[in-house]
């Protein structure tokens, strides 16, 4: 990871990695737990999702992970707010993408809500796509 | 080629090339309630207007394989049997490419899933 030394830097990537296990595990407590309940997120399917509206995905089984792996790149923090960047790699269950290896770029936003850090924002754009036959798919306009 | 996904009386028809995006659309509406029918083009929209109960409205991507938006939208306007069918577009694209087409609504990517449930509202 390229970051500055600090603890709070530290936290975060921390964080940035329970937030996928928690979503790879279906762990809506913890995910409930890191995320701000003013989160929003510009996913890859490009809908604007707040966090009720995630929850209720992951409730209704819209939401399913065989695998996901996340690369924290970079970890910027300035006080009460702090930037990630990233690449999250994933196979989903469910879906039109079921199956395929999806490779996703993202940027997270984190700031500090009584002390504790929360998600508070996410883009995360699909770069590619990769079939279980090996074959790559470009990324969508 | 008949469209995707096709419900007897559907309130929204969704017009999206890309599989994912067209698949959380329709989930995230259905979960709202609405009865969502799909195409991933203009030439299988149009197919499924004319053989199938016609939707309260339609939301059209633009760049599409096959039969583009503003295609489908030329072709939608000439045949009075659908033309005045409400067509809201989607499109991560700004003016200098959405002017060329006569829409009702022109909603951008990344597309805000309250504000679009609104809109569905007023015609559903």
């Amino acid at each position: 990871m390229d970051t500055s030394d600090g603890q709070a830097e530290l936290e975060i990537e921390k964080l940035e990695l329970q937030e996928a296990v928690a979503a790879l595990q279906h762990d809506l407590d913890a995910v409930e737990r890191l995320w701000s309940d003013k989160l929003v997120v510009s996913s890859p399917a490009n809908l604007l999702l707040s966090k009720a509206q995630l929850l209720g995905f992951f409730r209704a089984g819209l939401i399913r992970l065989k695998s996901f792996e996340r690369r924290v790149q970079r970890v910027v923090v300035d006080r009460e707010m702090a930037v990630t960047t990233g690449s999250d790699t994933f196979v989903s269950l469910i879906g039109a993408d079921a199956g395929k290896t999806i490779f996703c770029s993202y940027m997270n936003c984190w700031s500090r809500e009584n002390g504790a850090w929360k998600l508070l924002g996410r883009h995360a754009a699909i770069v590619g796509k990769m079939k279980a036959d090996g074959t790559f798919e470009a990324a969508s306009d | 080629m008949s469209a995707t996904h096709q419900p007897e009386e559907p309130c929204v028809l969704i017009v999206e090339d890309d599989d994912g995006a067209r698949e959380a659309l329709s989930d995230c509406l259905e979960m709202e309630g609405f009865s969502v029918a799909s195409a991933r083009n203009g030439r299988e929209a149009l197919d499924y207007l004319h053989n199938s109960v016609a939707p309260k409205v339609i939301l059209l991507d633009l760049f599409m394989p096959v039969m583009t938006g503003w295609e489908f939208r030329a072709a939608q306007k000439q045949d009075a049997a659908i033309a005045d069918i409400p067509v809201v577009v989607v499109t991560a694209f700004g003016a200098a490419v959405t002017k060329q087409i006569d829409a009702t609504l022109i909603l951008h990517k990344p597309l805000d899933l309250d504000r679009l449930l609104t809109v569905i509202r007023d015609y559903c």
